[in-house]
């Protein structure tokens, strides 16, 4: 991609991929957008996408906003390479500050989704290896669980303790300072 | 992260034998390598919390293969935390010490959060000059041997079958040999006037067996050996070489250095950034205490703190080629003006970021910088005590798992 010059990159992002979700939607991508996971890059790679890449552990619902976030990533990839050429530029730096912003803003709406959702976004992201998917949502579950007591959290996520009370005593024992 | 390909088709169904759930989610099920990204993003205080939450996670938690991705993605710092300010040779600190009844501890501060993810607290009292290699760290006990004590078991020993005098042990590890060494050091009279340091080492194998200390040669310059004047770079310990009131002439930035597998001192000293550069000739290009010395991320560096007025400004220099004793400054920092009078702040760290930490002794605080902002951000705050002995190093993490505890020792 970095080497290809300005007609290569036309026909690159003229490539399109055809995504199969489980349950047999289709979806045209780019490749630059599709590239976003590591896994398709692999097939891509392979050669071996022609006909479709069928993705039979994502739902249509999933894959569309798998798609959603690949799309709006994808520009921020080529927008990145483009300015690093004259980052100098004090100008060139502030559009790529605003363009953070907003990518940052669309990730916090992203994730503005119920836990079904997520818990499918994050499996789709880990699926597809899509490093910044992954990262964002396990993020989510991460800082849903921060500060919170093992009992809170056995709550929330109705997990049945399967530890013996002597056990359990132990482990709060050995860190302590955790539990203060 | 393994590819995910070989999963069977429907997430919802049955998982792979070694793949199989580990969390009961809601309405959920989550593999066990998702389930550690999530735990991979978690500080280390909330990780020791979930440990108690069901056996799955306390499992998945005590990995050791977790925990060195956890401590990769959290770096630490090891400090030691006296209760009270003490130096080497102040025996009237030791005894507001003894008056003091607490005890020092091993503290590793994750700086991603400030927090204190471990305690060691079986630090004899009177500990100090913390010395930090691999797994393993050393201190002085005044009037009582020298400790060494193994993080990873929390097993201690002793250095020496008598008190050592007050003189730090300093922790070597030779890449070369995967030999670690320690060094002593004794000062002395020498022949013809003033003072000098015999010098002992001793192969350190880790069984707490019977410690042998071989004699070295006498370092051809006298060493600065507190904490912050020494550092050990592959396989090498450097000294900022002591300056005296008489040696005007001296260079207050030359360095001493002895190559560990050998243990032979190098012919000459290494010319410090400031001096090669102005050549001395500039009367106010620094005294001896402007300099420090400091191990980051596998180079020797040396801090330069330039005073003018009220403004203190921090120059990092890299030594990039020993040989041609080249020195590439990769930092300079504008400190904040209430440090102007104490330079007792040093490098620890440096993260991939390139983000630099920094111990603030007086300050009782340990402080980030960030280059990109120029901005400065407090890591922790030491709890209205003082880490006297702050000497800290990005260490490895081991979580106290049931096999092994801290506190038990």
């Amino acid at each position: 991609m970095a080497s290809a010059g300005s007609g290569d990159e036309k026909a690159a992002a003229a490539a399109m991929i055809t995504l199969i979700s489980s349950d047999n939607e289709k979806f045209e991508v780019t490749e630059a957008t599709a590239t976003l996971s590591q896994t398709i890059r692999h097939m891509i790679e392979d050669g071996c996408t022609d006909g479709g890449v069928p993705l039979p552990n994502v739902t249509s619902k999933i894959l569309a906003r798998v798609i959603e976030y690949c799309k709006k990533h994808a520009t921020a990839a080529a927008g990145e390479e483009g300015s690093s050429s004259s980052f100098s530029d004090a100008a060139f730096l502030e559009v790529d500050r605003a363009f953070l912003e907003e990518l940052e803003e669309f990730d916090d709406a992203f994730l503005e989704v119920d836990r079904a959702t997520l818990f499918d976004l994050i499996l789709a992201a880990n699926y597809l290896d899509i490093k910044g998917l992954l990262n964002l949502t396990c993020q989510k579950v991460a800082d849903s669980v921060k500060g919170k007591t093992p009992e809170q959290i056995r709550e929330m996520y109705n997990i049945v303790n399967d530890l013996t009370p002597e056990e359990e005593a132990e482990i709060r024992r050995e860190t302590q300072w955790a539990f203060e | 992260m393994g590819s995910a390909l070989g999963r069977p088709n429907r997430k919802r169904s049955n998982f792979d034998g070694d793949d199989a759930p580990v969390a009961v989610a809601s309405d959920d099920v989550f593999p066990s390598d998702v389930l550690r990204e999530i735990f991979l993003r978690l500080p280390a205080k909330d990780l020791c919390r979930l440990r108690v939450v069901c056996r799955s996670w306390r499992s998945l938690t005590s990995d050791p293969t977790f925990a060195e991705s956890h401590s990769r993605r959290h770096p630490v710092v090891i400090a030691l935390h006296n209760p009270s300010t003490c130096t080497s040779d102040d025996e009237s600190l030791f005894n507001y010490l003894s008056f003091h009844k607490k005890v020092p501890e091993i503290h590793f501060v994750d700086l991603a959060s400030g927090d204190i993810v471990r305690r060691i607290t079986t630090v004899p009292r009177r500990s100090f000059h913390l010395s930090v290699q691999l797994d393993y760290v050393c201190f002085s006990v005044y009037k009582a041997p020298g400790v060494v004590l193994d993080t990873a078991t929390g097993e201690a020993g002793n250095l020496h079958r008598r008190a050592a005098p007050a003189s730090p042990f300093i922790l070597g590890f030779i890449p070369s040999t995967g030999e670690l060494k320690v060094l002593r050091f004794r000062l002395d009279f020498v022949h013809g006037g003033g003072y000098g340091h015999k010098c002992y080492a001793m192969t350190f194998d880790g069984d707490g067996g019977d410690y042998v200390w071989r004699e070295l040669p006498r370092p051809r310059v006298s060493l600065e050996l507190t904490p912050g004047n020494t550092a050990i770079v592959g396989g090498v310990a450097y000294f900022l070489s002591r300056v005296s009131h008489k040696e005007t002439s001296a260079e207050p930035d030359s360095i001493a250095s002895l190559d560990l597998a050998t243990e032979e001192w190098r012919p000459s000293t290494i010319r410090g950034p400031v001096s090669s550069l102005l050549g001395g000739t500039d009367p106010y290009y620094g005294r001896r205490k402007d300099f420090r010395l400091a191990e980051l991320n596998g180079s020797l560096v040396m801090v330069h703190y330039c005073m003018y007025q009220d403004c203190c400004l921090m120059d990092i220099w890299f030594l990039v080629d020993i040989d041609k004793g080249v020195w590439s400054r990769r930092y300079s920092v504008q400190c904040e003006p209430e440090w102007v009078h104490h330079r007792e702040f040093y490098p620890v760290a440096m993260l991939n970021d390139g983000r630099l930490v920094m111990s603030m002794l007086t300050e009782r605080v340990i402080r980030m910088y960030d280059p990109r902002t120029s901005t400065w951000a407090t890591v922790m705050v030491t709890g209205g005590e003082e880490y006297a002995a702050g000497s800290s190093h990005v260490g490895r993490l081991l979580y106290p798992a049931t096999n092994f505890l801290a506190a038990d020792i």
